[in-house]
């Protein structure tokens, strides 16, 4: 038998090599080198690696071939396995910048007097005598850089797999390390590692749903490439339970991981649980890579079938809008408050992606529901990473203080940080002036040229809704006075600032010259086939 | 003070100017001619004032007025005492229903109108607070609850494509 | 002909303004002048352009760049009769708000300066925006100012007041976005999307879509203006702020409700305003009616001016609502009145509620022995709203109730009642506060300082002077009505009543 080398386009994939090479140097100076070194070592490593792989994208990006007449670019690689066109270029950008604020984040020693805010031995147990020690001799776990740069690369490949086995495993590698990441905090270690162990058997059941639906699919399609399924559904011979069950099941996974309802009861414990670096790189991060593979599934795999699934997206849609900003009224801790504001933008998402038209129906120059989504996921990613690293300012001896009752007054003890803060709120609820109007404005609009307007009334209803509890973040921070103790915030070092300031002059900027990535969402085209 | 708003009504007057200032606004109105010249009116209206003040001299005014204010008197009189009766009616008429009227608007406004606006905020934090106890905190709760999720959409997609 | 981009610099001046007041460095101790200062320019800037306006030309002093491109959106700025008038409304207003407030704001005042001025710059964006995505922006970018204005400076309540004018403002402003959403699918659809308002008042919108837009705007505008049965959050703001910022609130902000429904519904869904017109004249009518009821029932001095506010929006929705020259022109003046007229009711409440540290109208009595000049402004700026003859609310009141009769006598039948509960709620707040046994807590009172009447006199003249010569606004605002009533199909007639010789209702 004939062994055929595959062909594999390294000038066009070294961006996923650079952040694969990278991430196993980490596991290798995480074995050879002497402790000391290992904290500079690790981010320095990261942060060059995530670098060269940003600059890579901009290369790859601008060499990209044009097809058509510019509604498309890019070819397929790794043997149609991948697909390298303008949204996974587009995507790869985003979610490497987001790993950058990570990275930056991750390093943060300033907040807890010298030290990360990971744990110092993980696997000590909370409460023992291991555990006292390792934290007063200042250990530290230097391994999240190498874990954050595999999650970073489980995350390029996914919104690039053009097949479905592909996008597993993609899945599975974005995943894991997030699991264990969520597990190293290094205050509240027993919610860290709770949230952990849920966030791990809650994804691996809905992982579980996710390859069934792989293997239904393949069954009906007779392959796992997304344009033979796309052939398949449009020639139509299989039999068409197999097509909906295992449509249905793949999109149960996908919903999981971008915290849809009613697949979203994991995010409110994992977002409060994790360390809140981690939260802000993973609610920012995840959810892009997560909407970038569903986009793909539905728009190439499923593409000619919309009038299936867009019904059972418009529930979708629906419900997690509803929950998303009803269910945050009842909060009082702002990390969790965050994560359920996070599941309500999960549905805003939505009704961007339910929002497709073949381009037959649009006007020339007019708003794609791709283009929409994909900007939508910039502003909030954006906003939700700087609010997250605002929350870890907010602290005392004793850790952070995220009960809303620590954070009254906030406005009068640290204007800046409240008005930041504020900004980032504002944006999240979408007023003008700010990058989230310009991303709803998008995400609504290309819903109602759709026709969707009983989900945009819905949406319209929970911005409503979602308003209250910002304005009452705002109210409680500049006027209300302290109750029991005074809120405090500790002055981080030019790592966090550097993420929060480029953070919120990403989410002005947006809001009032959102023009030129807009443009550039454009120009990344279509997904090809 | 009086002095002075007459001089300055005789030079509104003087010129026709108080006539026309708001021309530019209504337009011209046009000028009826009563039935009688006016100067005749005028007269009638004098004729009437002085054989009303004769009047009131010769049966009032030339007899002698008592100390105290008589009090068993006509009932015209004690109609004009009580300025005809205008202020009673307009107390009874109009005073006391619009007092009535302004109290229970004021009221439904605070409670009617107001009412459904802070209802409706407080029924959405009351939904907010019945649903948040799903959130038990369970990992077996929220497996069920992706269970329901599954089969959610698997309904979806089966109605959609059987109906 | 390069031409000075005149209504930027409205809009650049005061942010510029506003950041140089709140943070100059030494502590605000001279941030108010400041403040002032770059608002007395911004007024200067804005005569000046006035000047060189030419009343029958359209849409002036024009400008229009792209934006973004995608959604057709562009920065376009343009004033016409009705946007200059209440452009200069807004410029006049607030240094004479900054002027009132100089000693209220006290430990924070650099913070009020700052804000008042974002709002200013904000407003003359709304009023003299051309396209309808960047009117949006800034229609909800003003509530920001307008909610730290609210909530920082005021009485005991004033956060939860807040709140509640916000969330209002924001439900109705969401309801908008949906509307404005749909004139870009509907502009799309016809080909090109855009969102300039020339380009889509030339777009031929089919009934029934214009029915859901008109729906999504007048909702947000009826809760700007306000109206019944979503003007709640008036009186609660009215009564917590300070009357600096009522002011700001009541007398400009809330006239973008109704210049929005001239502007917006009139102009571009005109169809559907003609199909919604009973609905909004019932709810014009009950505004006027009911608000006058419940003012007359307040105790709060505040409270009661506020919703006073409802009662004149009525008529000023009653007027544009008529489809008449009269009724358009009567509504706009009034606008203008209006902002002048309760500015000066305001401030002068303000004035009176600083010296009793209460605004309970039973807290007061017999003032007028003490301060006969404070008492005098107080009644004429009270009557100018009862809307007395010789003073310029007048003018404005009959035209719309000369309007509304042309629609239907029963509306003008009501429209009347209006000046009636106002004479009844003026009079009856003037005889308790300042007529009767002057009360021993007035007895110690001050009269009008130097300050207070600087403000005031200024607001009282023009009343007065406009009471008399209302023809320059006329003439500024007629060519604009002329305009918009053009897109109904109504004649523009000879701007004056039906004489008398004429049969008509």
């Amino acid at each position: 038998m004939e062994f055929v080398k595959p062909t594999i386009e390294y000038a066009q994939l070294w961006p996923l090599f650079v952040v694969f090479g990278v991430a196993c140097a980490g596991v290798l100076v995480e074995a050879f080198l002497p402790r000391p070194l290992r904290y500079v070592v690790q981010t320095v490593l990261a942060f060059s690696g995530l670098v060269a792989a940003l600059v890579g994208t901009v290369v790859v990006a601008s060499r990209l071939d044009e097809l058509g007449e510019g509604e498309a670019r890019g070819n397929l690689a790794m043997e149609g396995t991948l697909a390298l066109d303008g949204p996974t270029v587009f995507l790869w950008g985003v979610i490497l910048l987001f790993g950058l604020g990570g990275v930056l984040l991750f390093a943060e020693r300033h907040l807890e007097g010298g030290v990360s805010a990971f744990a110092g031995q993980a696997a000590a147990l909370p409460g023992t005598e291991a555990e006292r020690q390792a934290s007063t001799s200042g250990l530290d776990h230097t391994e999240v850089y190498p874990l954050m740069l595999f999650a970073v690369l489980g995350m390029m490949i996914f919104p690039a797999a053009n097949d479905l086995l592909t996008m597993f495993v993609a899945l599975e590698v974005l995943s894991l390390p997030l699991y264990l990441l969520c597990g190293l905090a290094r205050r509240r270690r027993l919610l860290s590692q709770e949230a952990a162990l849920k966030y791990f058997l809650l994804g691996a059941f809905s992982s579980g749903f996710f390859l069934y639906g792989v293997a239904l699919v393949f069954g009906y399609a007779g392959s796992m490439e997304f344009a033979a399924i796309n052939e398949a559904i449009r020639n139509d011979l299989g039999n068409r339970t197999l097509l909906l069950v295992g449509m249905g099941m793949l999109a149960v996974g996908l919903f999981f991981k971008v915290g849809a309802a009613p697949f979203q009861a994991w995010t409110p414990d994992v977002y409060q649980g994790a360390p809140t670096a981690v939260t802000a790189f993973m609610a920012a991060a995840t959810k892009v890579a997560a909407f970038g593979a569903m986009l793909r599934l539905f728009y190439v795999a499923f593409g000619s079938d919309r009038w299936t699934w867009q019904p059972m997206m418009w529930v979708i849609a629906i419900l997690t809008m509803l929950v998303g900003s009803v269910l945050a009224i009842a909060q009082t801790d702002v990390k969790r408050m965050l994560a359920y504001s996070s599941i309500a933008h999960t549905g805003f998402l939505l009704t961007g992606v339910l929002g497709v038209q073949s381009s037959t129906d649009l006007a020339i120059g007019q708003l794609t529901s791709l283009q929409a989504v994909m900007f939508y996921l910039v502003t909030y990613g954006f906003s939700t990473m700087g609010a997250f690293a605002v929350v870890t300012l907010v602290r005392d001896s004793g850790g952070e203080q995220t009960h809303l009752a620590r954070w009254a007054g906030l406005g009068k003890e640290s204007p800046l940080v409240a008005g930041v803060f504020a900004f980032f709120l504002l944006a999240m609820a979408g007023i003008p002036l700010t990058s989230g109007f310009i991303g709803k404005w998008a995400v609504f609009a290309s819903a109602l040229s759709a026709g969707a307007y009983p989900v945009v009334v819905v949406a319209i209803l929970s911005s409503i809704i979602a308003a209250f509890f910002y304005v009452r973040v705002i109210r409680l921070m500049y006027f209300t006075e302290p109750g029991g103790q005074a809120p405090s915030v500790t002055n981080p070092s030019v790592l966090t600032a550097a993420t929060i300031a480029v953070s919120a002059a990403v989410t002005l900027v947006l809001g009032v010259v959102p023009g030129p990535v807009l443009d550039l969402a454009g120009r990344a085209g279509e997904f090809i086939r | 003070m009086l002095a002075a708003l007459s001089v300055l009504g005789g030079v509104l007057l003087a010129g026709d100017w108080i006539v026309g200032f708001l021309a530019p606004v209504v337009g011209e109105a046009e000028h009826h001619e009563p039935p009688l010249p006016a100067l005749v009116i005028t007269l009638l209206v004098t004729l009437v004032v002085a054989v009303g003040v004769a009047a009131a001299w010769f049966l009032v005014g030339k007899r002698d007025i008592p100390r105290e204010a008589p009090h068993d008197v006509s009932f015209a009189t004690r109609a004009a005492r009580a300025d005809l009766y205008g202020d009673a009616i307009n107390e009874g008429l109009v005073v006391g229903p619009g007092r009535h009227v302004v109290s229970g608007l004021t009221t439904m406004d605070r409670v009617g109108v107001d009412g459904a606006v802070e209802g409706g905020s407080s029924a959405v934090g009351g939904m907010a607070n019945t649903f948040r106890v799903v959130q038990n905190g369970f990992v077996r709760s929220y497996a069920l609850s992706l269970l329901v999720g599954v089969l959610l959409v698997l309904l979806t997609l089966m109605v959609v494509n059987f109906s | 002909m390069t031409q000075l981009p005149w209504l930027t610099i409205l809009i650049v001046l005061p942010l510029v303004g506003a950041v140089v007041t709140a943070y100059l460095p030494s502590r605000g101790a001279i941030a108010r002048q400041v403040g002032l200062g770059f608002a007395l320019v911004t007024l200067v800037v804005a005569v000046e352009m006035a000047r060189q306006y030419d009343v029958g030309g359209g849409y002036q002093f024009s400008e229009q760049h792209e934006w973004i491109n995608v959604f057709g959106a562009h920065y376009a700025l343009g004033v016409d009769g009705l946007g200059l008038l209440m452009v200069l409304l807004t410029v006049v207003l607030v240094p004479i708000v900054m002027i009132a407030s100089w000693h209220e704001t006290d430990p924070k005042a650099d913070v009020f300066f700052a804000w008042a001025l974002v709002l200013e710059a904000f407003s003359v964006a709304v009023f003299a925006a051309t396209d309808m995505f960047l009117f949006y922006i800034i229609f909800e970018a003003t509530l920001i100012p307008a909610y730290f204005l609210i909530g920082g400076f005021g009485r005991e309540g004033r956060g939860r007041a807040a709140v509640k004018f916000l969330i209002y403002q924001l439900a109705g402003g969401l309801v908008m976005l949906g509307s404005v959403i749909g004139f870009y699918v509907v502009s799309a659809r016809a080909g090109n999307p855009t969102y300039l308002i020339s380009d889509l008042a030339a777009l031929d919108i089919d009934p029934d879509t214009q029915k859901w837009l008109f729906v999504g705007f007048f909702i947000a505008f009826a809760i700007k203006a306000p109206m019944f049965p979503v003007h709640t959050w008036l009186a609660d703001t009215t009564e917590k702020a300070t009357t600096g910022t009522s002011v700001l609130l009541v007398c400009i902000l809330d006239k973008i409700g109704t210049f929005g429904m001239i502007r917006f519904c009139l102009e571009l869904l005109p169809d559907a305003s003609r199909w919604a017109t009973p609905v909004v004249i019932v709810l014009a009518l009950i505004s006027i009616v009911y608000g006058a009821l419940v003012a007359i029932g307040q105790d709060d001095m505040l409270r009661l001016i506020g919703l006073t506010s409802l009662s004149h929006f009525g008529l000023i929705v009653l007027g544009i609502f008529a489809f008449t020259p009269e009724g358009g022109a009567g509504a706009i003046l009034y606008m203008v009145n209006h902002g002048i007229g309760t500015a000066a009711l305001f401030l002068i409440a303000g004035f009176i509620v600083r010296r009793r540290g209460s605004a309970l109208i039973s807290d007061f009595g017999g003032m007028e022995k003490v301060t006969p000049v404070l008492a005098g402004a107080f009644l004429i700026a009270g009557l100018a709203a009862a809307g007395l003859p010789g003073l310029s609310p007048f003018v404005s009141e009959m035209l719309v109730i000369i309007s509304a009769f042309d629609y239907a006598w029963w509306a003008g039948a009501v429209a009347v009642s209006a000046i009636v509960l106002a004479a009844i709620y003026i009079l009856w707040m003037y005889q308790r506060t300042m007529t009767g046994p002057t009360r021993p807590e007035v007895a110690a009172f001050k009269d009008l300082d130097r300050r207070e009447i600087g403000i005031v006199a200024p607001l009282l003249v023009a009343l007065v002077l406009f009471g008399f010569f209302p023809q320059p606004l006329l003439d500024v605002i007629n060519p604009s009505v002329d305009n918009t009533l053009m897109e109904l199909g109504v004649t523009p007639s000879d701007h004056g009543v039906p004489t008398t010789t004429e049969e008509g209702e």
